[in-house]
């Protein structure tokens, strides 16, 4: 019985479920937040961050969800240090 | 000594009854680009767009729309990794308030215009070497432009499609990262199994 369970415990793995892990906010995404929550208090306006946020979903996600979060955020915070009145923290 | 068709009913109850909780974790949700415009239900949960260009001369758009509050997430534009697509390189342009004036560069490249008042990101899909993605549910292989993370204000958000060298070919576009992939997420992936599965 018991291998049976281990069985199917790779079986759901291998699915791709369950086998997703708490992994650590990146430092990209943790520079993506600082520099989007300075811009909105600039602007007065406020932006949905969550999942980039150290307990976002980012993170709880498999690790190559993980990995994809870290470079969106390097690539965006790329794109808003763009713009003339970005916030110091975005340079 | 259980016989190994018991043992294979007993696995395939366990995962059955784990593959409701398991789904939720990995996939964006399904939905297809089969028109010009197309409007996302809930654009602040993860999607997968698959789309086709039959001449490489269309503009497709999705519509989305964040009511309350701007809202950050990751976009990108896949393309299946077959032979005959490796110069199929669509582009996008998020075109929202809040993000970076448009250049005149910008604004000579991005069919269809942008709006007075809008900022834009344009994301040429020219990274080199290309990205190549192993997308987990569907157990495809991709190129990818790379995932690009945009804050946009509240507001319609618009995300233009189009192939600047002109190649026709499939694409997906995906975004987001919280799920909510339930059993009404399987008719649209059999209805549309082709641009899926690719």
């Amino acid at each position: 019985m018991h291998r049976l369970f281990v069985v199917a415990g790779l079986v759901v793995c291998l699915l791709g479920a369950a086998c997703g892990g708490n992994h650590p906010q990146s430092p990209s995404c943790a520079a993506f937040v600082a520099c989007v929550v300075a811009r909105d208090a600039d602007r007065g306006v406020t932006t949905n961050v969550d999942r980039f946020l150290d307990d976002g979903a980012c993170w709880s996600a498999a690790e190559e969800g993980a990995t994809a979060c870290a470079t969106a955020c390097a690539r965006g915070l790329v794109a808003i240090a763009a713009i003339a009145d970005a916030p110091a923290v975005c340079r | 000594m259980r016989s190994p068709s018991v043992s294979l009913a007993l696995v395939s109850a366990v995962v059955s009854l784990a593959l409701p909780f398991a789904l939720p974790l990995h996939g964006h949700g399904p939905g297809v680009i089969d028109r010009d415009v197309v409007e996302v239900d809930d654009p602040t949960l993860s999607w997968v767009f698959p789309g086709h260009f039959d001449t490489g001369d269309e503009v497709f758009t999705l519509l989305l729309d964040f009511p309350d509050e701007g809202f950050a997430f990751p976009i990108e534009v896949l393309v299946p990794h077959q032979v005959g697509l490796e110069e199929h390189r669509p582009a996008i342009a998020i075109i929202a308030a809040g993000l970076p004036p448009p250049t005149e560069a910008q604004r000579a490249a991005v069919p269809g215009g942008i709006p007075d008042g809008l900022g834009v990101i344009v994301d040429d899909n020219s990274v080199d070497p290309r990205p190549v993605l192993f997308e987990g549910f569907m157990r495809r292989v991709y190129w990818t432009s790379g995932p690009l993370a945009v804050a946009v204000d509240r507001g319609v958000t618009e995300v233009r499609i189009w192939s600047p060298a002109g190649t026709a070919g499939k694409f997906a576009i995906g975004f987001g990262v919280e799920e909510d992939f339930g059993a009404d997420s399987f008719p649209p992936i059999l209805e549309h199994w082709n641009d899926f599965a690719y």
